[in-house]
């Protein structure tokens, strides 16, 4: 499975945001987009999620058109944005509701992905007392209903206790061994340390960079 | 199930977790509409208009027929609670007429009767103020036309029938008990002249009194503030859920729809609610209105009745208000403001022709305005009229419309980190 991107642009009321991006994923891999906040990252995972038009280029999944009308990629790309997209006076299991069928809901919370996440320990409780890593953690679990091969991940572990942080980050690793494509945003270093490639957007344009553990290297590039 | 039914689903049950909310919201609502309404209905009852015309009888009253005549006016069926006609001198009613205490006062001439019935007759006279044109004086016109028409006619029968008598060998004794009860008859058969037709009541709402009208404008009032009940849930849009959703199939068109419905149920719900509570009072208790306006339960039924497509109406003006604004405080301000404003400038608050023509025709086309004709033409029994309808229809769909439009823009128009 590859996701290939290819000269992508966007614009936002004259202003060019992104400037003919590309990058590519493969099975098993998880590309990390780093910069400076408002750099266009969560743009370019929304265009890929099909929030978003793209002003111009491609984008495709084993071929097949990611930016058009998305129904041979539907089910495919799951998206977790920034925050949680949440509905907060309901409860976990409400939530789940809205993304999975009643069915696959029960299958992924008894050893499945939600079990994985750790979901399972409060399915009832309303979402607006939840923590801020258990809301993140049921954010995810609601975007990889139907075990999407390929995630987008709008930063994550932001603003996230160690535990939580371990929790998600086992998620992810756990989705690429399994085959699947990751691509997060991020401006925490253990998340980076996940990646297995590394782009660093500046001015709307993504440059590959080799991580090797130095951060300070990482920030000379922002 | 479709995502779309399942997240309408969904929705609906965030908003019936809001029901203690709803209730107290509800119930403040209702008081202080109820309060204006007791104070329009009840100065509506104070008025001068609906107080009743007083007008004085005085000069040569001491006849038997007159005064049979005249009781049997006083009694009139259809005047006895707006008119009262008490019998005083020439000089009490000129002083009272100075005073204001009544409206006109009739003076009939000395030996009117006899006059009469000797076959000439002579004229009654009615004294009122100069704003003879209004029209409760042009009621009293009409009403001192028809007695002096009708005192006069009954004498000439009465003559007549007399003379029949006599020249047929009838002693006046005799003839004296059956001539009045001729004319009792006769009289009897004038004043009650409005049992010769028959009146179809259709209750309070089908009333002239134009009260139909106030309960219609406080109704649509009511309608559009009802929105500020559904404030936690509907200002809460979480634009990231939106995208989420966006991006799981869901548009900005369906999404619409699925929340709008789930508002639409809950506003259905909650109104059937009330208009069940209210049917039950009206119908069980026999409450009436302020001004002792009674309404049955059907009155209050039709009215009922009559709400599903104001709802309709009123719920897409309000989702619209709540996704173009953002937070509670605006919101809620949106909501009050537009019912507020709208109600006032389509006389469901103030009488309409207070206002230029123009306005007035413009507000027969805002959402407001469109609400209240609806309510008023269906609740007084007749087909609300095709304009009312389709102007209904459209506001219903240019609403929805706007609030798609602005939900697409809210997903995709804002600039991401």
């Amino acid at each position: 499975m590859i996701l290939e991107v290819n000269n992508l642009k966007k614009s936002f009321r004259g202003k060019e945001v992104l400037r003919d991006i590309s990058f590519r994923a493969e099975s098993g891999s998880v590309v990390g987009i780093l910069g400076e906040n408002g750099c266009g990252k969560s743009t370019l995972l929304s265009i890929l999620a099909g929030v978003l038009a793209a002003d111009g280029g491609t984008a495709a999944l084993d071929g097949a058109d990611v930016l058009g009308k998305r129904s041979a990629v539907r089910g495919k790309i799951g998206y977790a944005p920034q925050g949680t997209p949440l509905l907060e006076e309901l409860t976990a299991r409400d939530n789940l509701r809205l993304r999975y069928d009643r069915a696959e809901m029960e299958k992924e919370l008894n050893g499945g992905v939600l079990a994985a996440l750790g979901i399972d320990g409060f399915l009832k409780t309303t979402v607006s007392k939840l923590s801020g890593g258990m809301k993140k953690r049921l954010s995810i679990g609601c975007s990889v209903a139907g075990r999407p091969p390929v995630l987008l991940l709008d930063e994550p572990c932001a603003a996230l206790d160690l535990s939580c942080k371990a929790n998600i980050l086992d998620f992810i690793d756990a989705h690429r061994k399994s085959g699947g494509i990751a691509v997060l945003t991020s401006h925490d270093q253990t998340e980076i340390a996940t990646c297995d490639k590394w782009y660093v957007m500046k001015d709307g344009v993504l440059h590959e960079f080799v991580y090797d553990g130095d951060i300070g290297k990482l920030v000379a590039q922002f | 199930m479709e995502k779309a039914a399942v997240y309408s689903l969904l929705t609906a049950k965030r908003y019936f977790r809001l029901i203690p909310f709803t209730l107290v919201i509800t119930v403040i609502l209702v008081s202080v509409l109820g309060a204006v309404l007791a104070n329009v209905l009840g100065k509506r009852a104070n008025s001068e208009e609906n107080q009743p015309v007083s007008i004085a009888i005085a000069g040569d009253v001491n006849d038997v027929y007159l005064k049979t005549a005249l009781d049997a006016v006083k009694n009139y069926d259809m005047t006895r609670y707006a008119m009262s006609f008490p019998i005083m001198t020439e000089e009490e009613a000129k002083e009272q007429f100075k005073n204001s205490r009544i409206t006109g006062y009739i003076v009939i001439p000395e030996g009117y009767m006899k006059a009469a019935r000797a076959g000439n007759v002579e004229s009654i006279y009615f004294v009122t103020t100069s704003g003879a044109q209004s029209l409760s004086s042009r009621y009293v016109s009409e009403m001192i036309r028809t007695i002096s028409e009708m005192v006069v006619a009954s004498q000439k029968a009465t003559y007549g029938y007399e003379r029949f008598a006599l020249d047929r060998g009838v002693t006046f004794e005799e003839l004296k008990p059956s001539a009045q009860a001729e004319v009792a008859k006769y009289i009897m058969a004038l004043v009650n002249r409005d049992l010769l037709f028959s009146v179809n009541k259709t209750g309070f709402s089908g009333a002239s009194t134009g009260d139909d009208s106030v309960v219609a404008g406080i109704l649509t009032v009511f309608l559009f503030l009802w929105g500020i009940t559904c404030c936690t849930v509907a200002t809460r849009k979480d634009v990231r859920l939106c995208r989420s959703l966006g991006a799981e199939g869901v548009g900005a068109g369906r999404q619409i729809l699925a929340e709008y419905a789930a508002y639409l149920f809950f506003f259905f719900a909650s109104v059937a609610a009330i208009a069940a509570l209210a049917v039950a009072a009206f119908g069980i208790f026999h409450l009436s209105l302020p001004g002792g306006i009674a309404v049955t339960g059907e009155d209050a039924l039709r009215f009922a009745l009559s709400l599903p497509f104001p709802i309709l109406i009123a719920s897409s003006v309000q989702f619209f208000i709540y996704e173009a604004t953002s937070g509670i405080t605006g919101g809620v301000l949106a909501q009050f403001l537009t019912a507020i404003l709208l109600g006032l400038a389509t006389g469901c608050l103030y009488p309409p022709h207070f206002f230029p023509k123009t306005v007035q025709k413009i507000g027969e086309f805002l959402p407001t305005g469109i609400v209240r004709r609806f309510i008023s033409e269906f609740s007084s029994g007749k087909a609300p009229s095709a304009t009312v309808i389709v102007s209904g229809i459209v506001c219903f769909a240019l609403f929805t419309a706007l609030s798609v439009l602005f939900r697409k823009a809210k997903i995709t128009g804002v600039r991401e980190g």
